[in-house]
């Protein structure tokens, strides 16, 4: 007994040039991830308006505050509608250009650092320059329209309820299509060059190929891709805060953009740190499941 | 047949030059219209510049702010890639190649970070920052950056350390090198393809980090490019359109550029980033 309790302090005495190269990065997430992680916890359970000392405990009245306000269900369809759009059609337009340059078009160089280029832009610089894009005025939008004499289709795209989401959803997949494109093409590239041609020795058609073929082996990457759009767009806010703050009147509200409302409009940290920890949950069951559906699959 | 494929070719062809006109437009539009005067912009928003004037961009620089914004941005985002790869270097080197004891432990410890959606963290943060005193100043930017990067950081070095041969790393003990050297004399060297990766990583989201200075920054003469792009369109008012369309046009252009010239790295890295999960 005596010989385990010591080699335990001679591993660890041992260990003590490790624990100091990590040291600094454990420190900075004691102070920086779960001192703020465990009070955000705590702060769900006050009623606290960010100032002095946590003193009205409500238990978890700010949960119930939360699921009660359709505001908030008005934030998560909207996020889900982004995440959903999201899903579908960039990653299955980012594979179709992905497909497209692995075939080979002229110009391939040209395509292939063009279409680039919307990612390289961050959300906040997208948000904005979309923003005058859809100007009711002097949007190039509205002015195209109105060239072609299609004035009557001219309207405030971001101002008015139906309108914003779609448009800020659109601008999104304009920013999102590229990375799944580069990802797609980076690992259809690594395919066994052999895996094609002995489809094409057995006479197979590109559709053929392409669905026997590209489809299943490229399907892991798929599901990562999905796994990140998922987790990305449930913090989606950058864009929306610059194009419409959540506006108008929640059309374009995501959840992230409810709880900074919350807490910096309404001063009610309480019932932001509770939404926030409830996306935490949602978050968390969905990627669990995806690790237990990998697992199962293994 | 050989026809119907020509078709089919020439479609795809057309379709993917006006997907590169949609992707490409809305960049080339704004920086069009920066160089135009401002009654030329309100006079037709098609027209092409005359001349490549840059009243716009100096109105922008200096009135607009934007150099103070730049230049913190700058400060921000090298301090955080300092603190990042230092950090995470440190603490990859011991995982891939020391012995700790609970190292699974430790691990997991910074790993668990990729559950946990930083928008919970952001709140009390904030009330945190304010009681230590530090709001306004580089720590409140860097350590919580340096927060949200290290678990995909720690991933791919210690991944990449863990396939560096130990003898390599023993022979240096040998001939008397003691940690640090070993630390700066190897592992750094053969440690460079991925410190350019995480290099990028950590810059463009250093660099493009918008929510985190939003609400921790409350000094203008410490707003990030990100906090001052965002209240720019604010400022047509005042500014006019022209030169807002010039800060829009610099900010857009950064990553672009830095893309052109490394495009290999750049891809690379970002493929890279995408495998956690």
């Amino acid at each position: 007994m005596q010989s385990t309790a010591k080699k335990f302090w001679i591993d660890i005495k041992q260990s003590i040039p490790a624990y100091l190269l990590i040291l600094p990065t454990i420190a900075v997430f004691v102070i920086f991830l779960y001192t703020p992680f465990i009070n955000a916890i705590r702060i769900s359970m006050y009623k606290y308006n960010g100032i002095g000392e946590l003193t009205d405990y409500v238990g978890l009245d700010n949960y119930l505050i939360v699921l009660k306000d359709p505001k908030f269900y008005e934030a998560f369809f909207n996020t889900f509608k982004l995440i959903g759009a999201d899903a579908i059609l960039s990653i299955s337009i980012g594979f179709f250009l992905a497909y497209v340059l692995y075939r080979g078009i002229p110009l391939k160089r040209f395509f292939s650092t063009s279409l680039f280029i919307p990612y390289l832009i961050s959300m906040v610089v997208i948000g904005s320059i979309w923003r005058i894009i859809y100007d009711p005025t002097i949007g190039p939008i509205n002015q195209l329209l109105q060239l072609i004499g299609l004035g009557e289709w001219a309207q405030p795209w971001l101002s008015q309820y139906e309108t914003s989401l779609p448009a800020i959803i659109l601008t999104w997949i304009w920013h999102t299509i590229p990375f799944n494109m580069l990802i797609i093409y980076a690992n259809v590239m690594t395919m066994p060059s052999d895996f094609i041609e002995a489809a094409e020795m057995d006479g197979a058609t590109s559709w053929q190929k392409l669905r026997y073929i590209i489809v299943p082996y490229l399907l892991p990457t798929l599901l990562v891709l999905l796994l990140l759009t998922v987790t990305t767009d449930l913090r989606a806010f950058d864009m929306v805060w610059v194009m419409t703050q959540g506006g108008p009147g929640g059309a374009s509200e995501v959840i992230t953009s409810y709880v900074y409302r919350k807490a910096f409009s309404s001063q009610n940290f309480g019932v932001a740190t509770a939404a926030s920890i409830i996306m935490m949950l949602i978050m968390l069951s969905i990627t669990l499941t995806s690790q237990f559906l990998n697992r199962k699959k293994a | 047949m050989a026809k119907r494929k020509k078709i089919t070719n020439a479609i795809i062809f057309v379709v993917l030059l006006c997907y590169a006109c949609l992707s490409l437009y809305p960049l080339i539009w704004v920086i069009l219209q920066s160089f135009k005067t401002e009654t030329q912009f309100l006079q037709s928003i098609w027209s092409l510049p005359t001349s490549l004037r840059l009243d716009n961009y100096l109105v922008a620089f200096d009135k607009g702010n934007l150099s103070v914004y730049f230049l913190n941005t700058v400060r921000n985002t090298a301090a955080t890639l300092i603190v990042d790869l230092v950090f995470i270097t440190l603490a990859g080197f011991a995982f891939a190649k020391m012995k700790m004891k609970f190292k699974t432990f430790f691990f997991y410890f910074i790993l668990v970070n990729l559950l946990i959606p930083t928008p919970i963290i952001l709140l009390p943060m904030y009330l945190l920052i304010l009681d230590l005193g530090i709001q306004n100043t580089l720590a409140a930017i860097v350590f919580p950056y340096f927060q949200g990067f290290a678990p995909l950081g720690l991933i791919l070095i210690t991944n990449y350390l863990n396939s560096v041969p130990n003898e390599l790393i023993e022979s240096a003990r040998i001939d008397g090198c003691n940690l640090f050297q070993i630390l700066y004399k190897i592992v750094v060297p053969i440690a460079m393809p991925i410190l350019s990766t995480l290099a990028v990583l950590g810059g463009m989201s250093a660099w493009n980090e918008f929510m985190w200075a939003l609400i921790s920054i409350s000094d203008i003469s410490q707003y990030t490019l990100s906090v001052g792009i965002s209240i720019m369109r604010d400022k047509t008012s005042i500014l006019g359109y022209t030169p807002v369309f010039a800060a829009l046009s610099v900010s857009a252009i950064v990553f672009v550029v830095i893309y052109l010239f490394a495009q290999k790295t750049f891809v690379k890295s970002i493929t890279a980033g995408a495998v956690k999960g």
